[in-house]
Formats: structure tokens, sequence, C-alpha cells
């Protein structure tokens, strides 16, 4: 298998649901990625976690085959959760709707480590904690 | 239907950040489109869809009377972002309107019948076509595993395929990927083929490609990495103690050149092996490998930046 790469996408979408709708069908279509064999596939994986936001990352060859490989949960997943909220704040500069200790971006940050672009797990906590702060919550501690 | 796409360009720190603030505004997901490549691959993207060390995140959402109040509110969010929490890393959003199609089968446009030899001519099972006399369709359909035909390295596989097979050999395909390769060899006259990869899901696509072109009789698809010599065993106990007269590999120049010795071994007396996927700047090393091997280089085919090598074993 020659590979040379033409792209590279990251989806986040729910696990066991993916159909050639938006996100998934414009973001691939556009690499002629066949998408029904993408979402068969990414279906069969992630059955056992329907309910969870399952990021995948795809990379698409040159001759428009391609391989995937699925990622940990959104930092906004987790941080609602570890902030016991549905969602975030419609306006977070104003309202706050949660909070999480710096402990919990900590741990959120290493969980996340080996997905993020990050040198070393102070980055990542900035990264975590930026998400916090862009959905109205406050972090403390 | 009609979505608006929203894309935000952003760098990397802050692309979690931008995601949750399109998630929350109701697209049921995000794409990030990537400057750099995967994990494993030798090159990167030739054409980046964005400037190098950022991102690109994208999401979608219908055009209905929702719009306005969404689209003010993920801009005022990632005023917020860019002006408070993380300045300087995300750039101003950009906005699309994308028409809906059927993107279940809009893909398929990128693939139509492809005359790849002189006799060879790969067709998407999906699209009618009547061979000219002399022509050898071979079905595929692009997925999951390297090889639709339209790579360089692939084309330049088949050429060497159609040169020289006579038919009724025996023939084994390493890192056989869509099974692009051992199926031609099939098409072309081989008597049995044998097609392996160390990716269980190539195998499982190869085979499917196998049912797809009715040749279960003559290509058998297994999981086996040829590299290591324990499998290379099994892979000599699945060809019966026969002796390939033929070895094709379209893998990478690296790869290509730890197969030398073994491929060396096992070939048949004054058996072929076509070797593939050589970026032309390691080509000197791959032939080093292979003459030590005692494979002598009879032929090569270059195409842009990869070059094939069609190598013969002494009798």
């Amino acid at each position: 298998m020659a590979k040379k790469v033409i792209a590279v996408i990251k989806l986040q979408i729910p696990a066991g649901k993916a159909n050639p709708a938006p996100p998934v069908g414009p973001a691939l279509g556009q690499h002629g990625v066949n998408i029904m064999a993408f979402c068969k596939e990414y279906n069969e994986r992630t059955a056992d976690q329907v309910g969870l936001i399952v990021p995948v990352e795809i990379t698409v060859y040159e001759d428009r085959s391609f391989t995937f490989v699925t990622k940990t949960p959104p930092a906004s997943v987790l941080l609602k959760k570890a902030a016991g909220i549905e969602t975030g704040s419609g306006e977070p500069n104003k309202k706050k709707v949660g909070r999480v200790t710096r402990d919990k971006i900590r741990e959120i940050a290493e969980l996340k480590m080996k997905d993020l672009n990050a040198n070393d797990i102070e980055a990542a906590m900035r990264m975590i904690e930026g998400t916090a702060r862009s959905m109205g919550i406050e972090v403390v501690g | 239907m009609l979505y608006w796409e929203v894309k935000v360009l952003t760098r990397p720190e802050a692309e979690e950040a931008v995601a949750a603030v399109l998630t929350e505004a109701g697209a049921a997901g995000v794409a990030v489109e990537l400057a750099g490549g995967g994990e494993e691959e030798e090159e990167k993207p030739d054409r980046p869809p964005c400037p190098p060390g950022s991102v690109r995140v994208k999401a979608y959402y219908p055009a209905d009377e929702s719009w306005p109040d969404r689209l003010a509110a993920i801009r005022e969010k990632l005023n917020f972002l860019r002006e408070e929490i993380m300045p300087g890393t995300v750039a101003d959003l950009e906005v699309d309107r994308v028409a809906e199609e059927d993107w279940a089968e809009s893909w398929k446009k990128y693939f139509h019948p492809l005359k790849v030899g002189e006799k060879l001519v790969v067709v998407p099972s999906w699209e009618e076509y009547r061979p000219s006399p002399g022509e050898v369709p071979l079905l595929l359909d692009p997925g999951m595993a390297f090889g639709t035909g339209t790579h360089p390295t692939t084309a330049l596989s088949l050429q060497f395929l159609e040169k020289v097979i006579r038919g009724g050999e025996v023939v084994l395909d390493v890192g056989t990927g869509s099974g692009i390769l051992a199926l031609a060899a099939a098409l072309l006259g081989a008597g049995r083929v044998l097609a392996v990869d160390v990716d269980p899901l190539a195998v499982e696509v190869a085979e499917e490609n196998v049912r797809l072109n009715r040749l279960q009789d003559r290509v058998q698809v297994k999981e086996a990495d040829f590299l290591r010599p324990e499998e290379r065993a099994k892979v000599a106990a699945l060809l019966g103690g026969e002796r390939p007269h033929l070895v094709v590999a379209n893998i990478l120049a690296r790869v290509i050149a730890e197969l030398a010795w073994p491929v060396g071994e096992i070939l048949a007396p004054g058996g072929f092996f076509i070797a593939s996927g050589i970026v032309t700047g390691k080509a000197e090393m791959v032939k080093e490998k292979l003459t030590e091997a005692g494979l002598l280089l009879e032929e090569e085919k270059k195409s842009g930046e990869w070059l094939a090598f069609l190598c013969r074993k002494g009798s």
C-alpha cells in the first residue's frame, strides 16, 4: 500500500449514527471518499457507544481510498459532564452556567493529551480551560 | 434543502473551543480540516486545505428562520473567545450557502472506468461497462484499502503485470490493499494467486472484491506479515510448497527494501518481482537491496515522482 495523503479530516459526530447528511457528506464528499463505506464502518465500530460523540480522524490517500481512527471525546462533552450541565451558556461572557475545578481540567487534559496538539500538560490544560470559559463554565481552585 | 456552512480558521490550540461553540449552536457535528498529515505516513498532503499551523473547523446549519439568531450567537461567542480567552488564535468566521446534494452518491463522480494498461480497465461496480475486444474489465469499488487504480504506483504495477503474465503462474501479492493487483493477475491468466496484507480490514475489502469479480476459485486472501519469518512460513504453507513465479508488492520504498531478501528466497528460479511505491529519491537504496538479494533489475517505469521496478531472479 503506497500511501500518499491528500487530506486529513476530523469529525465530531454521534456514535453509531453517521449518515451522509452534514457534516459527513460535504466534508468527505469533496475528497471522493466512499461515504457509505465510511458510515457503515464507523457505525459498526462505535455501535456500543451510542449516545456519545465519538470523534474520528480520517486519512484520505491520493487514490481516494481512506482509513480512520477514533479519538477521545470532545473537550466540551467532558466539561459538560464534569460540570453536571446539559448545555453551555448562551452568553458565556455574561452568564456562567457551571464550574469545574482545576484538578478536573488537568484530568480532562491528561485524558485528551494524546489527541491534542500540545507540547506539555500545561498547554493542554490551557486548551481545555479556554474551551470551558467559551462555554460559560468557570474554572475554580 | 439549503444549509449554511460556517468555517472558522483557527490555531490548533483553540480547535476544541471553536468546535464547542459550533456544536452548542446546534450543529449535528463538526468537521475539522487539518493542514498536517496523519501519523504513520511518509508523505504529507501536497495540497493542504489551510495554512500550516492552523486548522479549519466547519459546521452546517439548516437555512431556516432560526439562522439569523444562530449566526449572531456564534459570532458573539467567537468574539468572546478571540478577544478575551485565547487572543490571536481564531480568525473571523466565513459563511457559505451549501445546497443539499445526494452525498451518498455524489462522491462517485470521481470514479469512472479507467484504462490502466493495454488490456486492463478498472470499472466501479455501479458503472455499466461494455469492454472492447481485448479489454479485461476489473470490477472494484473504492473504499477502506489502498488501490483504486488511480494512483500511479498501482497503474505502474498493473502495466508490469500485463507484460509478465503469460498464463498459469503462481502469484504472491504482498500488501494487497484492495486486492487490485491480485485480481488483475488472475484476470490476466495467472493460475493461482495468494494475496496477503497485515491489515485485517484490507483483507476483508480484498475478499469482497474477489467475490465481486467471481475469482474465489483462483484468488485467496489472508492476513499475514511477510516481513516476519514465522509468518513467511505460513505463507509458504498456504502456497502448498509451490514457489511463486511472480511476486508483486506495491508498498513503500522502505518496505520494498526489507522485502528484497525474503522475496528473493521464496521466488522460483527465473521468477519475477514487481516492486512499486518507490519514490525517486529512494530508488538507489532499493536497487542496492534488490541486487544483494539476487534480484536483477530488468526494467523500470516512472510516473511522476514514483518508480516501479521489474526484477528477475537468476535461474
